[in-house]
């Protein structure tokens, strides 16, 4: 029984395109009749499978970025933007890719949370005079 | 799959006027090309500042920019709100089914 899948045909296969990190390899229609199906679907997949590491989530380093960001100025905009980003990059994190980042996305969310509880607390005790009529440092709250 | 991300762009803009003084956008050049070329003001000279006077809760000072913000910012407004919910939700779903490849 001939192999569905022949790496010593690998340079010659007519489509040679990428697909993940593997070369599709195509096999004549004889070849494909010869073999059972469930073993040429499970070569097949046991050639696709990727062989590196997963990546790093891109939206829990986001997530990171903002969460420092707006942890030094302390605002409400960049810190809700990194609690959100970091509930997007653990439910990347989780889906079918399967990435790698989920302490980046949980340290964006506590930083990001840290971040809106520090502006909470400004504003209840400098609340009354930033935003009093004639003040310019309303702005500076809304980072 | 298109990016959700492009939706950020009128909201920002929005935040970006409310960040910045009114005072502020008249030291900015003019980008107005009817008004460089011919010196004649254009139907939406002044829409910058009077979408900032509103954002600042200063109406009156906004009719004196552009009377057309009375139509002009309730769109935009609508608009830039319903983008920002369409970016929660897209980018919701995004992060789950987003593939590298």
């Amino acid at each position: 029984m001939p192999s569905p899948i022949d790496s010593s045909r690998e340079g010659t296969c007519r489509t040679g395109s990428q697909v993940g990190s593997c070369r599709r390899v195509v096999i004549t229609a004889e070849e494909a009749l010869a073999v059972p199906e469930s073993a040429l679907i499970q070569e097949r997949q046991q050639r696709l499978k990727p062989t590196t590491e997963p990546e790093l989530s891109v939206m829990a380093i986001i997530s990171m970025i903002l969460g420092i960001v707006g942890t030094l100025l302390v605002g409400i905009l960049v810190g809700s933007f990194a609690i959100w980003f970091g509930i997007l990059a653990l439910r990347q994190i989780d889906g079918p890719e399967q990435l790698r980042g989920r302490g980046l996305a949980l340290s964006g969310i506590a930083l990001g949370a840290i971040d809106v509880i520090l502006w909470l607390i400004l504003i209840l005790i400098y609340g009354r005079t930033l935003f009093s009529p004639h003040s310019a440092s309303a702005y500076w709250l809304f980072r | 799959m298109a990016t959700p991300f492009a939706k950020l762009i009128l909201p920002a803009a929005f935040v970006m006027l409310a960040m910045v003084n009114v005072d502020f956008l008249d030291r900015m050049p003019n980008l107005c090309v009817y008004q460089t070329l011919f010196h004649v003001r254009c139907l939406g000279c002044g829409m910058t500042h009077a979408f900032c006077a509103v954002l600042h809760g200063q109406f009156a000072a906004a009719l004196t920019y552009n009377p057309l913000v009375i139509i002009a910012f309730p769109v935009f407004g609508t608009l830039a709100t319903r983008q920002f919910g369409s970016f929660l939700r897209v980018s919701w779903d995004y992060a789950f089914l987003h593939r590298s490849q």
